[in-house]
């Protein structure tokens, strides 16, 4: 019954479970790991809660159907997945280490296409399933329905799951089979520009004309999220749960989740025939195009000569060696094609939400000081986002050339050091051209850009450090494909503490906001007060972001000491 | 050059290297013998500072190994017996990486690698990227990275796996001419005819623990019979001690 493929995995999680019960400390890491997802899971289901119950408090105002927010929810779900399944897929079918073992082995196509589809579903939908489940629980508890709904809602909830996972498969079958490895990378960087393009000419005439007010504001970011559209899967579950929930209002619509079984079956059968045809053609050709990769460059540009004079020469050769990797591993290349779009519309969305002209001065002030921290929080939730994709796994990444650093006389603190300077200074570009852009997008004065400019470094120390450290934390030099790192345990803790850090950040800059905020609205601040303040929320922010660091990295190089000398 | 005090590397209650003591010259090629999983790799990796004893004390160049690792592995080169590499760096880059982590000058690195390439046979696959070469051809790459500082004493573990006869001739006769330059060379191998036709010294390891130390005519005496090659010796010494490979750290 359970696929062959999918048994060392379980062998596999058995044996560290198994381990972790023998060492206490291990035994006390498992817990400590299981309570923070527990405690995540909780959050999950209580803050959906409060926020439904927040809308239904509301409801003589505006009334919002539960088919809108459950749809919203799947439709990010959908989009994540099929993103995360992508790269799965393209690791767990094309780039795996054990391919080459499993096709010598007389192992039938449907049990390797089985086995790899559900290694694909786990590796990209479990920390989905994490916020997802207690979402939908939370749903169901606040509309008091029956026990139909959690049964099928988690029944639904995994149909629905196979829908993205499978277009992901068919579309890097069809792409690995089209496109030649050598040029992946530059195809699929064209596809996302293409896409980008298309997008901004489609929807720039429609913002011209609709982004007068607030309603028309919200119209247009429903027209960017389109959590209603008919033909989306996500509406389909979403509209059939929501059924259960508020049987008065919507039709029981047994239908919907026919159609989202038969899409999903469809879905999965044509990705079944993909890699029954094509998958062989599609390995082989990856295969054969990477082993002619001349490179030819300059011996300078080689060796980052420029960087002679201001860094060490471990630094220079950990800068050299990392830029060159991310370069030419075509995974990284995907998925920072895909930030980019993702950063893009993030600023787009943002700017809509420039309605300051309609309120009054003094809701007006208010307003842009609101969308002034929401710029630092959520670009510091974009910065968490491409920390947890690139940084947090540059340790593990080493896999099992680590011999080769460990070897060198250089101090793991150096490893860790090199490693975090060389992210820092573009993560602190983007993360300055993130914050500056959302900040002139909503048309805030030149002392604003400034801060988030100031921010945007501050936090970005805080953030690629915390991520060095974490990454050195739950290290993993044994891994199949990168994908299982960014899908790991370590990973999601990493992403939970971080948006932490930046929600803390928001304390000190929030306090600068707001004053500023009572200065511009002629409130009696005197200027060395006003400096003082200044002063103190960027020490307060330095500071903070500091002991982070320094205690990640303390805690990471103690625990990469352990991991790699015992 | 090399001193090993009471080395031992413990994993929960299993002693995979036990109590071992032992010493080698400058200039000395020194064999170390073992059936598979007797505890070879785990002390080669202790002594490159890549593991980390659970008692005892390593001495590199007369740098302990507990107390100053960055200057004992700045003199120390090691070839592991699966070298993996970076596979999306060519082999010039991953010597030019090599070159900077052991802070060798850019000129004198821009003449060494020339010369290592050549040497090895890999100057026609300088600009391909990694990912495109044979086992022996990393085997080789590696060799050059372990050498490309100039370091006092090289650690190789199996340095013939993998190697065609061509690679393996060229291998020995470098590791002849550097030990005579003044490289001390700590090699571990199950090959008896590598250990014979190389090392100045060996040393038998069974179970975690040294059997016995000496040259091979030293060896011979030991064994009663002049005419014994390494081959009887080391099967006498192990009789009935083949067991299942525990590979460790």
């Amino acid at each position: 019954m359970i696929p062959v493929l999918i048994k060392p995995g379980l062998y596999k999680f058995k044996n560290i479970l198994k381990l972790s019960l023998k060492d206490k400390r291990e035994l006390l890491r498992t817990i400590v790991i299981f309570s923070l997802l527990s405690l995540l899971v909780l959050f999950a289901h209580f803050g959906t809660y409060s926020a439904l119950q927040a809308l239904a408090s509301q409801s003589d105002k505006i009334f919002i159907p539960s088919s809108l927010p459950l749809s919203l929810i799947l439709l990010v779900i959908f989009f994540l997945l099929f993103f995360s399944s992508s790269i799965a897929t393209l690791g767990n079918f094309y780039l795996g280490k054990d391919i080459e073992f499993i096709l010598a082995s007389p192992i039938s196509h449907g049990s390797f296409f089985w086995g790899k589809f559900v290694q694909v579903l786990i590796h990209a939908g479990w920390m989905a399933c994490i916020f997802a489940v207690p979402m939908l629980f939370a749903f169901g508890s606040f509309y008091s329905a029956s026990y139909e709904f959690f049964v099928l809602a988690i029944v639904g909830l995994f149909i629905f799951l196979c829908i993205p996972v499978s277009i992901s498969i068919i579309f890097v079958t069809l792409f690995a089979a089209v496109v030649p490895a050598k040029r992946s990378r530059e195809t699929f960087l064209v596809g996302i520009l293409v896409l980008l393009f298309a997008i901004v000419v489609l929807v720039e005439p429609f913002a011209e004309q609709k982004g007068s007010d607030l309603d028309q504001t919200l119209a247009l970011l429903r027209l960017f999220l389109l959590p209603e559209a008919q033909l989306l899967p996500s509406q389909w579950l979403g509209s059939y749960l929501h059924s259960f929930l508020e049987p008065q209002v919507g039709d029981r619509a047994t239908w919907h989740l026919l159609q989202t079984l038969f899409v999903a079956l469809s879905l999965i059968s044509l990705a079944f025939v993909s890699i029954r045809l094509l998958h062989s053609y599609a390995f082989s050709k990856a295969q054969t195009s990477t082993i002619s990769s001349k490179i030819v460059s300059s011996r300078a540009r080689m060796r980052f000569c420029w960087l002679k004079e201001m860094a060490p020469s471990y630094c220079r050769a950990i800068f050299a060696k990392e830029l060159k990797l991310f370069a030419r591993d075509t995974t990284q290349t995907v998925q920072l094609a895909l930030l980019l779009g993702l950063c893009i519309l993030y600023l787009s969305n943002f700017q809509s939400l420039q309605i300051g002209r309609h309120l009054d001065v003094v809701m007006a002030v208010w307003w842009e000081s609101f969308l002034v921290v929401c710029n630092v929080f959520l670009g510091g939730l974009v910065l968490v986002a491409v920390c947890a994709r690139f940084v947090f796994p540059s340790i593990s990444l080493e896999g099992k050339s680590f011999w080769l650093l460990q070897s060198s006389p250089l101090s793991l603190r150096d490893i860790m050091r090199g490693k975090f300077l060389f992210w820092f200074v573009p993560l602190g570009v983007i993360s300055s051209v993130i914050f500056t852009s959302g900040a002139m997008a909503i048309n805030v004065d030149f002392h604003i850009a400034c801060i988030h400019a100031m921010a945007s470094w501050i936090l970005a120390y805080g953030i690629v450090g915390l991520a060095v450290g974490m990454g050195a934390i739950f290290s993993n030099f044994e891994w199949e494909h990168p994908s299982q790192l960014m899908s790991s345990t370590g990973s999601l803790l990493y992403m939970i503490s971080a948006a932490l850090l930046v929600f803390i950040s928001l304390l000190p800059t929030s306090f600068l906001v707001i004053m500023r905020t009572l200065r511009n609205l002629g409130h009696d601040i005197p200027t060395i007060t006003w400096y003082s303040i200044i002063v103190l929320c960027s020490a307060a922010l330095v500071c903070l972001q500091h002991v982070v660091v320094r205690w990640a990295i303390q805690h990471g190089e103690r625990a990469l000491a352990k991991k790699v000398y015992q | 050059m090399i001193e090993l005090l009471n080395v031992s590397r413990k994993y929960g209650d299993f002693f995979a290297v036990k109590d071992i003591s032992l010493e080698i010259k400058k200039g000395e090629i020194f064999g170390f013998l073992g059936v598979n999983g007797a505890g070879k790799t785990t002390t080669l990796r202790m002594v490159t500072g890549v593991l980390k004893p659970s008692s005892g004390s390593i001495s590199l160049g007369g740098f302990l190994m507990s107390k100053e690792p960055e200057k004992a592995k700045a003199i120390t080169g090691y070839i592991p017996d699966r070298p993996y590499i970076y596979s999306k760096l060519t082999a010039r880059e991953f010597l030019y990486f090599v070159c900077d982590l052991y802070n060798v000058g850019y000129k004198e690195s821009e003449s060494r690698i020339d010369h290592l390439l050549d040497e090895y046979g890999l100057i026609d696959w300088q600009n391909e990227l990694v990912d495109s070469f044979s086992h022996g051809m990393k085997q080789r790459l590696a060799t050059a990275a372990a050498l490309v500082h100039h370091p006092q004493i090289l650690v190789i573990d199996e340095p013939m796996v993998g190697l065609d006869p061509h690679g393996a001739r060229l291998l020995k006769d470098s590791l002849r001419k550097y030990a005579s330059e003044g490289m001390t060379i700590f090699l571990s191998t199950h090959s008896l005819n590598v250990a014979e036709e190389l090392s100045d010294r060996v040393a038998i390891i069974d179970h975690g623990s040294i059997l016995t130390i000496g040259s091979v005519s030293e060896l011979r005496e030991q064994s009663g019979n002049f005419e014994d090659n390494l081959e009887n010796i080391f099967l006498k010494l192990t009789a009935g001690k083949t067991h299942t490979e525990r590979r460790v750290g």
